[in-house]
């Protein structure tokens, strides 16, 4: 059961950072990405080729993990200046499954590494200075830090003027543009930010699973982490949270569920897809704003500390 | 192989090839070329039936509803359960099925899309993905992830011309498709419900100031593009077989081919079904290192793209095109 | 820069087009600093069509726009912003999740907090930054009445309130030209003397204005000049009274009646 539970933790905090990625592109900017899983494809992927291929220590694995996905971010932003954002979103589609389709035919090395066979025996950092117990929590535990670090810098973001700014572009381009505001310069920004986050959780995930294939890249992870950021509040980080941890509490639940409905594991995991898929309609029918709506900024505190000096 | 009725068509290449250097790529393209056609043929009629009802939707309702590739795979399954479930002769399991799936794509958007008609694009997609992952993973909890086939006779191609070959089957769905397709276009042309559909995807806002009754309209669109797109799925469970991932499979192509058409064009997406079709079949038949060389390619042999990458073409192709042109071939630029 | 001859914004034969429709067919007018320039016309007149090309929303088919001696055709609205232009916002546009104070502390240009590296690197100086801005978005918000509206959503807020918002914004900017679209427009009267009354006071202090208006009771009080607009050409130009008796104004107007 602790096992379980340190599995269902460390899950959560991959899929939490995931989704404060998401969080910064569609809730603070108002980005629809339908490709965001790219961002976690390209950091498990650079991740795994840098330290199993060219032999490069697991920091450095993250790091290139990270700048990848940030720098293909950025190509992604480019052409939201001119293109209706429906049609981005289904660019954003067709273009993650086109790296997918990449990783599925690109071997690695040899006959046996890549392509459809995926890539085991992923290095796990300092893995002979645990036993297979003491790894799992110390993992567990780098990748809640990790959370933490994410979460803090989202908090942070909005409360610069940077994500005052994203706040505005999300509301429409014309207000900002007219304030001076290169509305362009900061989708771009965002999106190597989120890019940043997504590559660093698809890392963290290549060296914790230890295998990696294209099948953990379809768009329905994609649309996991959409239901994560819709069900817990699209505009609130901790929505993202808390709905990371609800989904992933419900993703995980069919190994209890099983002891006591008498159905295969197959037919379970599919049922368990029907109800999320539900739930996620349900939500945007009757709850759009999440389970925690975006909270107001105030200053009328601040003014009055101010005139009370 | 009769040589001979190729002739016309290697001539004519060869002249081409001879002439305009600008298609020395032809040099080494495989004979089949006759083939493609045929192929092409038939999964354009497979798209056609799907991107239809995609583009209605998307024009009338302002959305891409992600969902409509699994009314394909609803179609196939239940008519799958008709024929060798309950010995129902296919053509009438055929009909009953898209006749069901029709109902479904009403009875979902009576239950969940009416309700949000004036939310922003992004949740009408967020809950289309969902219905779809709902919709199809039920399927797979019901029927098994394994593929299914029809109880059909064992099928021998039939020599057409040349090197072309198909099997009745397959010529069955190529006139099936026809025969839908002018239906739909008669019912688009000589019917008042046919027009207000084509000027409700055509143009909302317009269809709703001119007073056309929209719900009406709306269910009538549903009606006839999930009846269409359940067609499709038994046309593709036909050609090849029946599984529950068949719709998302083909969900790009179906999308490249109606954004291609024009949003909201039934005639675009039939046109964009057969470009997507083509293009594919062509670009794998095509030896591209005569084009690779002037780019400074230098290898031996030919030069084909993978099968692996078969589906990089309508992904490619979809993302040129909303980029470079987004009203599609068919489309006005201005709006 | 140059001498007092210096036109703040001239326009320049602007030809624009849409699909077919002429809205703009060569219009030319100069605003001279120190005044509020009056532009109006009947509905569909393009003096939406000039704005939106003036502020870089619309690329004109031919002609120019001038500002301050800077040319501001292919220029982005942004860039045309950091030139010391401003104009209001329609009130459909203002971004309803946003408090009142969040919408006056968008306005600075250039805050160091605006860039990552600005955030990151210079924090102390981020955040003297906003409370200076803070304490003067404060003070304009006490000016127009709307300084209890702080934490308000922009969507909770009336249409004159809208409207009151905007005219702060531009305060906050203090740009060398304000475009005001409309500021009076869904307003109740009493407001409207307000406005116009703060909208004379910042004359006084040397405040440029061109200004959109249908209502000519309004017009009359705050403008020193105008242009009038009909289907695309000026028809008439100068003194407010002078020009609002002229024959082709009147015509105009009734025509459209």
């Amino acid at each position: 059961m602790i096992e379980f539970l340190i599995y269902l933790l460390t899950m959560i905090g991959i899929w939490g950072i995931l989704s404060l990625s998401l969080h910064i592109q569609y809730g603070m900017t108002g980005l629809i990405n339908l490709g965001h899983v790219v961002f976690f494809m390209l950091g498990a992927y650079v991740s795994t080729i840098l330290v199993m291929l060219v032999g490069a220590p697991f920091i450095v694995g993250l790091a290139g993990g990270m700048i990848v996905a940030a720098l293909v971010a950025v190509v992604m932003a480019l052409p939201t200046a001119n293109l209706r954002e429906d049609y981005w979103a289904i660019c954003t589609l067709a273009f993650a499954e086109m790296v997918r389709l990449f990783f599925l035919n690109q071997p690695l090395k040899g006959d046996y590494m890549g392509a459809s066979f995926g890539v085991s025996g992923i290095p796990q950092p300092l893995s002979a200075l645990f036993s297979d117990y003491g790894y799992n929590l110390f993992y567990m535990v780098l990748v809640l830090v990790c959370l933490l670090a994410a979460f803090g810098f989202v908090l942070w973001l909005a409360r610069q003027p940077f994500g005052r700014a994203l706040k505005a572009i999300r509301e429409g381009d014309e207000v900002p543009l007219t304030l001076g505001k290169a509305v362009g310069s900061y989708r771009i920004r965002a999106m190597a930010l989120a890019g940043l986050l997504g590559g660093a959780a698809g890392s963290l995930f290549a060296h914790y699973n230890a295998f990696i294939s294209p099948n953990y890249f379809l768009p329905l992870e994609t649309f996991l982490v959409w239901a994560m950021i819709i069900l817990g509040g699209a505009g609130n980080p901790l929505g993202a949270l808390a709905g990371t941890v609800i989904i992933q509490l419900l993703y995980n639940s069919t190994r209890f569920m099983k002891a006591f409905v008498p159905l295969d594991a197959s037919m379970l995991g599919s049922l368990r897809m029907v109800f999320i898929g539900v739930l996620i309609v349900v939500v945007i029918l009757y709850l759009p704003q999440g389970l925690f709506p975006e909270k107001k900024r105030s200053y009328a505190r601040t003014r009055a500390k101010a005139s009370a000096d | 192989m009769d040589e001979t009725r190729l002739v016309p068509f290697v001539a004519f290449r060869n002249f081409l090839v001879r002439n305009f250097s600008v298609f020395q790529y032809l040099e080494g393209t495989k004979e089949v070329l006759l083939q493609v056609l045929i192929d092409s043929l038939i999964y354009s009629s497979e798209l056609a039936l799907l991107a239809i009802g995609v583009t209605m939707v998307y024009g009338a309702l302002r959305f891409p509803n992600f969902a409509h590739v699994e009314f394909a795979t609803l179609g196939a399954y239940l008519a799958f359960v008709l024929s060798a479930g309950l010995g129902a002769p296919l053509y009438v399991a055929l009909l009953i099925a898209a006749v069901m799936v029709g109902v479904v794509g009403v009875g979902i958007d009576l239950a969940v899309f009416r309700k949000l008609r004036q939310t922003s694009p992004i949740l009408l997609m967020i809950a289309s993905f969902g219905i779809g992952i709902a919709l199809r993973e039920a399927i797979r909890a019901i029927w098994g992830t394994s593929p299914v086939f029809y109880p059909l006779p064992l099928q021998r191609p039939l020599q057409l011309w040349g090197d072309m070959s198909a099997t009745p089957v397959q010529i069955a769905i190529i006139l099936l498709a026809a025969v839908c397709v002018y239906g739909f276009h008669l019912l688009l042309n000589r019917t008042k419900l046919g027009i207000a559909m084509r000027s409700l995807a055509d143009n909302p806002n317009l269809a709703e100031a001119s007073g056309i009754n929209t719900e009406r309209i709306i269910r009538s669109v549903w009606l006839i593009g999930a009846g269409m797109a359940g067609l499709g799925g038994v046309m593709i469970g036909l050609d090849t077989q029946v599984h529950p991932n068949m719709g998302f499979a083909i969900i790009i192509p179906v999308f490249c081919a109606a954004i291609l058409g024009g949003i909201g064009n039934p005639y675009g997406a039939m046109l964009g079904a057969l470009v997507v079709a083509f293009a594919q079949n062509v670009g794998l038949a095509i030896d591209w290192a005569p084009l690779a060389s002037i780019l400074g390619w230098s290898g031996e042999g030919g030069l084909y793209i993978p099968t692996g990458y078969k589906a990089a073409i309508p992904f490619g192709l979809l993302i040129l095109c909303l980029l470079l042109r987004p009203q599609g071939l068919m489309g006005d630029p201005n709006r | 820069m140059q001498g007092h001859e210096q036109k703040l914004l001239r326009i320049k034969a602007i030809r624009k087009q849409f699909g077919g429709v002429n809205a703009l067919n060569g219009v030319s007018m100069d605003v001279e600093p120190g005044t509020v320039t009056g532009l109006i016309g009947p509905n569909g007149s393009g003096k939406s069509t000039l704005f939106n090309v003036i502020t870089g929303f619309v690329r004109p088919d031919q002609g120019e726009a001038v500002f301050d001696g800077e040319p501001l055709n292919g220029l982005t609205p942004d860039r045309i912003a950091h030139k010391g232009l401003f104009r209001s916002f329609q009130m459909s546009l203002q971004p309803k999740r946003m408090t009142v104070m969040e919408n006056m502390l968008l306005c600075p240009m250039r805050q160091d907090g605006e860039s990552l590296l600005g955030a990151l690197l210079r924090p102390g100086k981020v955040r003297r930054q906003e409370r200076a801005n803070r304490e003067k978005a404060f003070e304009i918000l006490e000016t127009v009445n709307l300084a209890d509206k702080g934490d308000t959503l922009v969507g909770s807020l009336s249409g004159g309130q809208k409207k009151l918002l905007s005219l702060a914004q531009a305060l906050m900017i203090g740009p060398k030209l304000i475009l005001l679209d409309e500021p009076v427009a869904g307003v109740n009267p009493r407001l409207i003397e307000d406005i116009a009354r703060v909208l004379l006071k910042l004359k006084e202090q040397g405040q440029n204005f061109l200004v959109v208006e249908h209502n000519m009771k309004f017009v009359r009080q705050v403008c020193d000049v105008l242009h009038v607009l009909d289907v695309g050409d000026v028809i008439a130009s100068g003194p407010t009274l002078e020009t609002l008796n002229r024959e082709e104004v009147l015509e105009a107007y009734l025509a459209k009646n």
